[in-house]
């Protein structure tokens, strides 16, 4: 019995057609509408953290002059705020942080250095975010009861753990099962 | 480069690579499932990176070089798991040479299925390695051995088809 014959096969592959998706104007108006709506996600997320800063900032410009560990914490919660969007939006692996158009042996590899790395620059940088916020938050309450004090490390403890089962439940779902392909590609 | 000229460019890039990207894509994922959802994340990288090109290298390696990354790092819907096969991107012609040969796709890695794919599209094993980034003799060696195992398969189910 035969096998197949390749120059046949690649003929009759090349020739199998797909029915165009969509025409050509209208893909890109889908693309249009599929960026704007990536651009408003972006804007909401800008705006949630424009939001929260300016009320911190407003905050810290309210505070009486000689209250300055108060002004001290909400200048650690601001700074730590903007440090983390700017080392979380460096640690996700998106195509576009990665050069799309490169060849793809070299894709893959940034690919997985980016995933394999993830959870422990996250760790990291969450890490640094708890300290940083424990540390504006104590500074704030420094003229209140003791009871306060533990009150806010509790809730923020709460959410940082809350946080980082998130992020392995994202990580588990989205990144890690990219890696077998991602490796048995780079292994070619 | 003007939006006029992005505009015409990406016309002329999807008429001309549809079909094929297309068939990376459904080959990649090797199943119907998905295909339309990837094949627009590509045409998206490739209408936002499209500024970038500079006709440095082919279009066609550029586009295929955007279309295996994306579906490198493509994360599939789960939604869509159960969505029909009679969707969109089924093939229009079913030739029984070629259902047998996705049948036996579906059994190969995916870095298998796109050097196969590659293969299958014409391209010359240097235009290979350019898109891939590996090297050409590699390129031969892998492609080789996928035809021969397909060959193998191939004989084996033509064996269990006989009466």
């Amino acid at each position: 019995m035969n096998g197949p014959d390749f120059e046949s096969l690649q003929s009759a592959w090349q020739r199998r057609e797909h029915p165009p998706a969509v025409a050509p104007e209208q893909l890109l108006r889908q693309l249009e509408s599929r960026t704007r709506r990536n651009f408003r996600i972006l804007i909401a997320k800008t705006g949630a953290v424009s939001i929260l800063s300016i009320h911190l900032a407003a905050t810290l410009l309210r505070q009486p002059e000689q209250d300055v560990p108060a002004k001290a914490g909400i200048l650690t919660l601001l700074i730590g705020t903007l440090l983390f969007l700017a080392a979380y939006w460096s640690i996700v692996p998106r195509p576009e942080s990665l050069n799309p158009a490169a060849e793809s042996f070299q894709f893959a590899a940034g690919a997985i250095d980016r995933i394999r790395r993830m959870p422990r620059r996250f760790k990291t940088v969450y890490w640094a975010l708890f300290v940083v916020y424990l540390a504006g938050i104590n500074l704030l309450l420094l003229q209140q009861a003791l009871i306060h004090h533990l009150a806010a490390t509790a809730i923020l403890t709460a959410a940082f753990a809350l946080g980082t089962r998130l992020f392995r439940l994202r990580y588990q779902r989205d990144y890690a099962p990219l890696l077998p392909a991602l490796e048995d590609f780079h292994r070619l | 480069m003007t939006e006029s000229e992005r505009a015409a460019l990406f016309a002329d890039l999807y008429r001309d690579y549809q079909a094929k990207l297309l068939r990376l894509c459904r080959s990649y994922l090797s199943t119907d499932t998905n295909v339309d959802d990837l094949f627009q994340e590509v045409m998206l990288r490739v209408w936002t990176n499209l500024p970038a090109f500079r006709h440095q290298s082919q279009p066609g390696t550029w586009l295929y070089r955007i279309a295996v990354n994306t579906a490198l790092l493509y994360r599939r819907k789960q939604q869509e798991q159960q969505q029909s096969h009679s969707g969109p991107s089924q093939p229009v012609h079913q030739d029984h040479r070629l259902l047998i040969l996705d049948r036996l796709m579906r059994e190969l890695p995916p870095q298998d299925r796109v050097l196969l794919t590659l293969y299958l599209e014409g391209f010359a094993y240097k235009e290979i390695a350019e898109i891939l980034g590996i090297s050409v003799d590699l390129t031969g060696v892998r492609i080789s051995r996928i035809k021969h195992a397909l060959e193998q398969r191939w004989k084996e189910i033509n064996s269990d088809e006989r009466p």
